[in-house]
């Protein structure tokens, strides 16, 4: 083997020969490293004293060290391969061969314009990554849960939001904007960062929460190899397996996305998913992890909340008039028309009912989907026939809360969900439910009542509920009574609840310290 | 809407691809015949010309089956109709609409659907034959291809003993991949008797211009299907009232993405929405049967029961060879598979290169079949212009493979997800001492003796193990006396316990 002081003397000699501004950054960049590893360590170094440090930190090649140096040196998070790689040439080669891409800015495209990115450490913080929520004014499930929970983490505990850089090579800061719209979802078009990029974050020591889906390639291959090497607490909100157990119901590339989201999830610490059956499907996956030897994370459940708000008299008013036809009884179906939700059987259990003379109006809201045509040539042949039935792409939460206070009951046979959300959301409102008698669906129906059971694949079935539902008052009454005195349960719950499962505290423990090398934010 | 009728002057007339000559009503009316003889207890008499004999027969079986109201009737229909198989949510809208609405309105949507899968899937110029309660093997990869790696060895050793020891049926698929239809006469021979000379005069086990539809069936898979052909199968196994089994590999593509072509996530994910309504899925390992019994246990949540997932271990056997094994001149080790990532020969490349430095005297024989260039060949160039001893040979016979494993002082196997490990389980059935991954397949390999193990992902352990190998003389004699008192498992036992697993019809009653 080379001698390592040999090695630095090279390397220290070729800095000084290097462009300022790569000089300064490799520094400043070499300086945050030994300062993170080592905090009392004395601040002010030169270069040759900054990689005689470096060189002697990173001789035993430990995984989480070799992470953040190169996460930190290349301003982008390494990939398994690259960690792998640097942790075998530092036993091979030293510390100093390992790293020469990143520490002679000459050599190999490493730098790619990063050279005036502020880079900051966080030390014992707490991160959670809203990459999506915080671009998009949408409220899908999943956002909407997002939401909901880091509003309140924000104001509970010390949380820092972030985001991540173009082409997902790194987590960076979020901008004022941004982190309004993870908020709230309202947010202004989001401008530049002031004065450059936006500040990289490398965490150490910290926990990373992820409450939404990562479905990105670069960013989940990132996140694999934080998770496996970066010695960080990491954890996130688990929703479904869907595009595994139910791929006959998902879009091309969905389930490939899917999978490499799983295998970032691998070596993570723990899942809190938003239901038991929803768990049952993470810790099906997480049994086939014994093929490769790898125990995966701790699969837990933690039962989503349905909070729902009183509509306005005007906007009961204004939904009487768009979802009642005369007295006939609001049969009401929530949720977009891709197969998985089985609207196809309502339709039919819907035609059933009215040929054999029941009287009742049929509103469907919910989007466009995946394969949703034959459910609209089928609403298209109904109406044709004469029968009360109707789609409406998408309301205001206020409107679709008076619809549910409206419908004589909620129609939900879905064939596979994490959580069915217009079921809880139905029986919060004190409407009746006819929903699956499986998975997530049953489990919210258990908690309470308020629920006539079905088997989704079986017509008949649903059939008859629906006929119960029209016809036995009785029995309405009954549901609508249990329905009524549901416990109730809170975002605010769910929120506490889900940061004590996923012990988010347990990562970092100590106060949370921010270094940066902002080599940008400097003058020369 | 058109009428019914209209839509069978388009099948006969619109496709000039087909050959406007072709007679397509002839071959409808026999489908629907057939279809009517083993649906109904009392055909309706031949009529012509044809096409009236079509319109009574649909007729007659739509009645029918809105009297019954068995989806099972409908899937059938709708394959006679269509010469193709339908996917479930077919099956599903027709079978809705099929009893209830009035009946002119239902042939409509039926002949609609119909026309659809004919048009885009189907061979509506063929004939068909259903097969009621019999074992229906679809083996259409090693009927119509060449290759000969992991799946095809496996077919093709157990196929030829069922068919010694039972009555099946071996199929392949329609050009279009609409359905299933039988062997040509070379096809069968590719599956049966593979790797000898074929006889042109041996009967052909089933008609290929004939379409086969199976009915009360047993349909087994023992490849994984093409994804093109996964929502039919699906609907085989969910709705048709056959029961598919079939035999489980792995689930590499959903557990190991990073290590596998992109793409593959994709067409896995189609194969496991067919097992979903499997009947059996037999693992070949442990470890892959614990893959497919955690795919099952996901299906709670979706109120599904999945299917009985069972284990039925690979066999590996080598031929009997004489004499004593080969020598080199210094320690060989030897490290057999494709090149890919998935094997990790770069770790083993990394430690072998520590080890010489440490002034270790060995050679390392890198044997695989195909693969692609990674960061593997970067530095075995740089090793092998440093002068290491390094080996690495692409395309050698099944002699030279048995050679080479009996040549080794010991053979090393780290591979990163396996759903078998075929090389560990070769090398100690030569004697020879394997050292391999410490989880999964290869870690029940190693269990019968013969083996050491090792984290694969630990670089230090795996140096260590090396090592112990190289300068260890009575570890490696232990070994290989473990290696040669192991239980030897055949592919005569491999075929005889998987053929009950998988192969169990429905009763009569219940078709």
């Amino acid at each position: 083997m080379r001698s390592a002081s040999s090695d630095i003397a090279k390397t220290a000699r070729k800095l000084e020969r290097a462009h300022s501004s790569a000089r300064r950054a490799v520094s400043q960049r070499l300086a945050l490293i030994v300062g993170t590893l080592e905090p009392d360590s004395r601040k002010h170094r030169s270069v040759a004293e900054l990689l005689h440090r470096f060189d002697s930190l990173l001789a035993s090649a430990r995984d989480a060290e070799v992470w953040l140096s190169l996460a930190v040196l290349a301003a982008d998070y390494p990939e398994t391969a690259q960690v792998l790689r640097a942790r075998r040439t530092i036993v091979s080669e030293g510390v100093m061969e390992a790293f020469a891409d990143y520490l002679l800015p000459t050599g190999p495209a490493r730098w790619r314009g990063t050279a005036d990115t502020p880079i900051e450490v966080v030390t014992g913080g707490v991160l959670v990554d809203v990459e999506h929520t915080a671009r998009t004014e949408l409220a899908t499930g999943i956002q909407r849960v997002t939401r909901e929970l880091v509003q309140r983490w924000k104001r509970a505990h010390d949380i820092q939001l972030i985001g991540w850089s173009p082409g997902y090579r790194a987590m960076r800061r979020l901008l004022p904007e941004e982190e309004a719209r993870a908020l709230t979802g309202r947010g202004e078009q989001a401008p530049r960062w002031k004065g450059g990029p936006a500040p990289l974050v490398v965490p150490w020591k910290s926990t990373y929460v992820l409450p939404e889906l990562a479905p990105e390639h670069p960013r989940t291959i990132r996140m694999s190899a934080m998770a496996r090497f970066s010695g960080n607490r990491m954890v996130a909100v688990g929703y479904d397996c869907i595009p595994i157990s139910s791929a006959e119901t998902a879009d091309a590339n969905v389930s490939e996305a899917f999978t490499g989201y799983l295998a970032a999830l691998r070596y993570m610490d723990s899942v809190a998913c938003i239901s038991r059956a929803s768990a049952q499907e993470f810790m099906g996956w997480r049994h086939m992890l014994t093929a490769i030897g790898v125990p995966g994370p701790d699969i837990s459940a933690v039962l989503l909340p349905a909070e729902i708000g009183e509509p306005s008299e005007v906007a009961m008013a204004q939904a009487r008039d768009r979802f009642l036809i005369g007295t006939l009884p609001l049969v009401l179906c929530v949720g977009t028309h891709e197969p998985r939700k089985n609207h196809m059987a309502v339709l039919a259990a819907a035609r059933r009912q009215w040929e054999a003379g029941q009287r009742f109006s049929l509103m469907f809201i919910g989007g466009h989907a995946w394969a949703s045509d034959r459910f609209y040539d089928t609403v298209k042949q109904l109406q044709h026939e004469g029968f009360p039935v109707e789609t409406m792409s998408s309301v205001s939460d206020e409107m679709l809360w008076a619809a549910y206070k409206l419908a004589h009951c909620v129609v939900f046979p879905s064939l596979n969900e994490g959580f069915g959300l217009p079921v809880a959301e139905a029986l919060a409102s004190g409407t009746p439910v006819i929903t699956s008698n499986f998975g997530s669906m049953l489990e919210i129906a258990e908690a309470g009542g308020g629920a006539l059971l079905v088997d989704p694949r079986d017509d008949d079935s649903i059939t008859e509920a629906l006929g119960t539902m029209l016809s036995d008052s009785d029995t309405v009454q009954r549901l609508r009574a249990e329905a009524a005195s549901r416990p109730s349960r809170t975002w605010d719950d769910y929120a506490a609840e889900v940061w004590s499962r996923l012990a988010v505290d347990a990562g970092g423990g100590t106060a949370c310290l921010r270094e940066v090398a902002a080599a940008a934010a400097q003058s020369p | 809407m058109t009428s019914g009728v209209a839509h069978r002057e388009a099948v006969t007339h619109r496709d000039p691809s087909r050959r406007p000559s072709t007679d397509l009503v002839a071959p409808l009316r026999q489908r629907l015949r057939a279809a009517a003889e083993v649906l109904l207890e009392e055909v309706p008499p031949r009529i012509e010309p044809a096409a009236n004999d079509c319109a009574v027969l649909l007729d007659a079986v739509l009645r029918h089956i809105r009297l019954r109201r068995d989806r099972r009737e409908t899937w059938l229909l709708l394959t006679a109709l269509s010469a193709s198989f339908p996917s479930a949510d077919q099956v599903a809208d027709c079978h809705r609409l099929a009893i209830s609405v009035p009946v002119g309105e239902a042939l409509d949507w039926l002949l609609d659907v119909a026309f659809h899968n004919a048009w885009g899937s189907g061979s509506p110029e063929l004939e068909m034959d259903i097969v009621v309660g019999e074992i229906v093997v679809d083996v259409d990869f090693c009927a119509t291809s060449d290759l000969h790696t992991g799946i095809q060895r496996v077919v093709r050793e157990t196929l030829p003993r069922w068919q010694r020891d039972h009555d099946f049926l071996m199929v392949g698929w329609t050009e279009s991949s609409g359905a299933f239809r039988g062997l040509k006469d070379y096809e069968a021979h590719r599956v049966l008797r593979w790797g000898t000379p074929h006889e042109p005069d041996s009967a052909p086990h089933t008609d290929p211009h004939r379409l086969l539809v199976p009915w009360g069936c047993a349909v087994v898979l023992p490849e994984n299907p093409e994804p093109q052909r996964c929502a039919a199968l699906a609907a085989m196994a969910q709705v048709s009232g056959n029961r598919v089994s079939a035999i489980g590999y792995d689930c590499i593509p959903v557990v190991s993405p990073e290590l596998i072509h992109p793409g593959l996530p994709d067409r896995f994910v189609r194969y496991l929405s067919v097992l979903k309504h499997a009947e059996t899925v037999a693992g070949i390992s442990v470890s892959a049967t614990a893959e497919f019994a955690g795919f099952a246990a996901m299906l709670k949540s979706q109120g599904l029961a999945g299917p009985r997932v069972v284990e039925c271990a690979l066999p590996a056997e080598v031929p009997a060879v004489d004499g004593p094994p080969p020598r080199t001149a210094r320690p060989r080790i030897v490290s057999v598979g494709s090149f890919e990532p998935r094997k990790n020969q770069l770790a083993v490349l990394h430690a072998a290169r520590r080890l010489w430095r440490e002034g270790l005297e060995f050679e390392i024989d890198f044997v695989g079949g195909g693969g692609y260039r990674t960061e593997f060949d970067v530095l075995r160039q740089r090793l092998v212009d440093e002068g290491r001893p390094i080996r690495v040979r692409m395309a050698i016979t099944d002699e030279e493979l048995w050679e080479t494993y009996r040549s080794a002082r010991f053979t090393v196997f780290v591979s990163l997800h396996e759903g078998f490990g075929l090389p560990v389980a070769e090398s100690v059935a030569f004697g020879t001492p394997a050292l391999t991954t410490s989880f999964g397949s290869t870690a029940e390999i190693a269990e019968e003796g013969g083996v050491l193990q090792v984290d694969p992902r630990d670089d230090e352990a795996l140096v260590d193990a090396m090592r112990r190998l190289i300068v260890d003389d009575a570890l490696v004699e232990r070994l290989r006396k473990e290696a040669l008192h192991r239980p030897r498992r055949t592919w005569d036992d491999y075929a005889a316990e998987l053929w009950p697993l998988l192969t169990a019809v429905p009763r009569e009653d219940d078709r």
